[in-house]
């Protein structure tokens, strides 16, 4: 078949000899090698191609030794595709074998007489169960290298930011055996209700799930992971895969005035049989205890099926507030606020504070309202303490008025804690809040954080691992896993979880993509980072190229050192860019300079990169100690113990 | 001229498109506006505009300044330190930080083409501020851009403080140096570094 010309995918339209895929919603551009292996499988739809004749094929000799490449281009297309590796439509993976194009194909000219997009065939069995076309993506600024970041990395907050909705394709343990004591929680669907109602049945679903995962012995998918497969797919089989999960539990809500009637099943995905369904019905006031109903049911459900064993204590939770409206406008604020952008925060915020009129004495408000005050400034230009003692505030009157609220309080206290480098009192209130929510991905995320910055990288590492293990489609988790498996040098696995995070929909996250690709010393994809971000600021580029000349070639190191000097002199580069930049270049005096002028500035100061490869002789030099006491490490692990890696005599400190 | 440069320009100055959808918050028309105002400028001045850089400021002057809350931007660059400064100084920062802004990205405005902006519907509450503004714009290579524009206003009445390209924050970009800068060398320092910058930049036909 003569492909050159163009052919049809599905909705698709390829056009090799320009690069461009294009579907509903625009033309994306994929590199040549990409379309090579596109083209190769389009010759042969629906049969195996194998990977060794793939690289063959198109890498010729250089392929002998790895097949990342093919790797990549695979996933390349998958994005331009809008394809899943789970749930494949178009490319499906076989493992150990090659890839297998499951779309018919057809010569574009003989396309053109087609009326209309063209949904694809399913040309072989396997995608029988496939969900609906993906709509083509949208081809996104969303990768680093179309804007800039830092060398030296953001802050610990910065996680806040990539706290977002996952949006992208699943990547599953598929290969290892899911255990019986998993179950996922989906959004309630709200019959009859209009999409602003919505709330309500992803409230529902949220309050089981939380009474769910506190319970010893059960293993409960978060919610971000369980929403967004619920988004992709109806077919129930394939979210317990995606998800790893040997249950489900899925319902629908039907409100009629204070009545309400709420229907759940819940489903042995792995099996495909239901294990029990019944309907719950009401008024509004009972919904507390048709919670609490519903979340015992299922688990005395599970006790049978599942073999570790569940405790016999009943669920039992107080009524937050007597007043249901109060009630309904958190259920709604919290919608909001998982949205993670500065209209739906703002929107959160205001939803918690009617909550609060309207009973001063709901202490959950009064948390979830200081939460949103302290994600708002890593989503707006508000300024981080201003938020901050406004949270500190809400709490405070929130404690007031509720005395049970000071474990579900702890998440915000040790979020602004680690944001001020108050070392210690985060690490008690992350703890407390771990005791409470040992289960909450998010918090996990933060706490893998914050271990990484007071030098703990081995128990980061730990924490993003669990964070993983119970919300496996979450970009943000799979990115964290990335940082965190770099800090401890296993960069073939901050390459692979960065790639998932990429596959779901991970937003912008340059920082790490930086010190990644240095590592690698792929500093053609670092140049266009710096010199974006620079010039989208007006910021000067003279610096960046004499910099990655310098890093590539150590006899270009001369000049790479003077033309930083020039830019520190003139300002011309950003603060958090210098240290790293310092660092990187062996001019460890410079960095400390450097380093002990950006603790002015800790939202750009990523105390996590002090203990990386690249700060080695940093940590070695007698004035690291004036960086860490500068840092208020010192204190910190006075309290809670040093690190095995650092020694110190009385001003002197150093790490390995 | 870069492709990002042109990003901040278009997010800043250009063009719009407005989806139907779009139309129920005032800001987006400000948004939609302003662009369709300055397209049409650029098209009639351009030979003009290109020879002579007062041209361009006064463009400025006349069609940004008035949709920028330059006190509250500055305010949100200056954070704790816009507190503790004295009258003047908050003045005199205001009026430096306005003229490097435009003494940098002036000339950036020929390069503006009206369809490469789409703005998008609005999602946020077009009763209380600040409110966002979406917009898509293509860049050259056919990559689209999230640009975003925070507004703070009221009625039919809204100003942009702040820009945001995929998640990079004009404010929080210009926060982070300046905080580090004034530490070490004071707010003075920074003003005058800024009054340097912008007297520094030559006509566009020399560049």
């Amino acid at each position: 078949m003569e492909l050159k010309q163009g052919f049809k995918l599905g909705c698709f339209e390829v056009r090799p000899l320009t690069g461009e895929v294009s579907g509903a919603d625009g033309v994306a551009h994929v590199e040549p090698k990409v379309m090579e292996v596109l083209a190769a499988l389009a010759q042969r739809p629906g049969e195996v191609v194998e990977r060794e004749e793939l690289l063959k094929l198109i890498w010729g000799a250089r392929a002998a030794v790895a097949d990342e490449p093919l790797t990549r281009c695979i996933a390349e297309l998958r994005r331009a595709l809008g394809d899943s590796r789970q749930t494949p439509v178009y490319i499906q993976t076989i493992p150990k074998r090659g890839y297998r194009l499951l779309c018919p194909v057809t010569m574009l000219a003989a396309c053109a007489a087609a009326p209309g997009p063209t949904e694809p065939t399913a040309a072989v069995p396997a995608a029988a169960s496939a969900p609906q076309i993906p709509p083509p993506a949208r081809r996104r600024a969303t990768h680093p290298a179309v804007l800039g970041g830092g060398l030296a990395a953001a802050i610990i907050l910065t996680g806040i930011a990539l706290w977002g909705m996952d949006r992208g394709a699943a990547v599953s343990n598929s290969a290892e055996p899911i255990a019986r004591n998993t179950i996922a929680v989906l959004p309630f669907t709200d019959v009859g209700g209009s999409p602003d109602s919505a709330y309500f049945g992803e409230g529902l679903a949220d309050e089981i799930l939380n009474r769910l995962s506190a319970v010893e012995g059960l293993r409960v998918v978060a919610r971000t992971s369980s929403f967004a497969v619920r988004a992709a797919t109806d077919d129930v089989r394939s979210i317990g895969q995606r998800l790893a999960v040997a249950h489900v539990l899925e319902g629908t809500v039907r409100r009629d005035g204070e009545r309400v009637r709420i229907d759940v099943q819940l489903v042995d995905a792995a099996r495909g049989y239901r294990v029990w369904n019944a309907p719950y019905e009401g008024v509004l006031g009972d919904i507390f205890a048709l919670q609490d109903e519903i979340a015992n049911t299922i688990v005395a459900k599970l006790r049978d099926t599942v073999p570790t064993e569940l405790p016999a204590t009943p669920i039992a939770t107080s009524a937050p507030t007597t007043n249901l409206d109060a009630y309904q406008l958190l259920l709604r604020g919290r919608q909001q606020l998982n949205r993670r952008d500065e209209n739906s925060l703002r929107r959160s915020i205001l939803l918690f504070q009617q909550a609060i009129e309207l009973d001063p004495h709901f202490g959950q408000a009064y948390v979830e309202l200081a939460k949103a005050y302290v994600l708002l400034p890593t989503y707006s230009a508000e300024i981080q303490d201003e938020m901050f003692d406004q949270a500190l505030a809400t709490l405070a009157a929130g404690v007031e008025q509720d005395a049970s609220l000071d474990d579900s309080m702890q998440v915000v206290l040790a979020l602004v804690a680690s944001a001020r480098w108050d070392w210690i009192a985060a690490e008690v209130a992350f703890r407390r809040a771990l005791e409470h929510e040992p289960s909450d991905s998010d918090l996990l995320v933060w706490y893998s954080q914050f271990l990484a910055a007071v030098g703990r990288p081995e128990a980061a590492l730990e924490q993003a691992r669990r964070a993983r293990e119970i919300d496996l489609l979450s970009p943000v988790v799979n990115h964290r896993l990335s940082v965190a498996s770099m800090w401890i040098d296993a960069d073939d696995d901050a390459a692979r979880y960065a790639q998932v995070a990429d596959e779901l929909g991970m937003g912008p996250a340059p920082d790490a993509y930086i010190v990644l690709r240095l590592r690698q010393r792929d500093y053609a994809a670092v140049r266009p980072l710096l010199i974006g971000v620079q010039t989208m600021f007006a910021r000067p580029t003279a610096w960046v190229d004499p910099l990655l000349d310098a890093l590539s070639d150590p006899s270009r190191r001369p000049q790479g050192v003077e033309a930083l000097a020039r830019a520190e002199q003139a300002r011309d580069i950003p603060p958090k860019y210098l240290f790293g930049s310092w660092l990187y270049l062996g001019e460890t005096r410079r960095a400390i300079d450097a380093g002990l002028r950006l603790v002015n500035d800790r939202p750009s100061f990523n105390v996590e990169f002090v203990f990386a490869r690249e700060a080695r002789e940093l940590r070695r030099d007698p004035r690291f100690g004036e960086l860490v006491r500068a840092i208020g490490l010192s204190r910190y692990w006075d309290r809670f113990g040093w690190p095995e890696r650092c020694r110190h005599s009385g001003d002197t400190i150093s790490c390995d | 001229m870069t492709d990002y440069a042109r990003i901040l320009l278009l997010a800043t100055l250009a063009a719009a498109a407005p989806d139907a959808l779009a139309q129920t918050f005032a800001g987006n028309d400000i948004v939609a506006g302003t662009a369709d105002e300055l397209a049409t400028t650029i098209a009639t001045r351009r030979a003009e505009l290109e020879n002579d850089h007062n041209a361009i400021a006064m463009l400025v002057d006349q069609l940004i300044l008035p949709r920028f809350d330059m006190r509250r931007g500055s305010r949100a660059i200056l954070a704790e330190h816009w507190d503790s400064a004295s009258p003047a100084d908050r003045d005199r920062f205001v009026t430096a930080f306005y003229d490097y802004l435009v003494a940098t990205y002036g000339d950036l405005l020929l390069h503006f083409k009206p369809e490469t902006l789409r703005v998008q519907p609005f999602d946020g509450d077009p009763v209380h501020s600040p409110a966002r503004v979406h917009t898509i714009i293509t860049l050259n290579d056919g990559t689209e851009v999230d640009v975003d524009f925070v507004m703070v206003g009221h009625d039919r009445d809204w100003l942009v403080v702040d820009i945001e390209a995929e998640g990079v924050s004009y404010v929080r970009t210009y926060r982070s140096q300046f905080r580090v800068d004034i530490a070490t060398d004071g707010l003075g320092s920074v003003i005058e570094w800024l009054e340097r910058k912008a007297a520094s930049v030559p006509p566009p036909s020399t560049r």
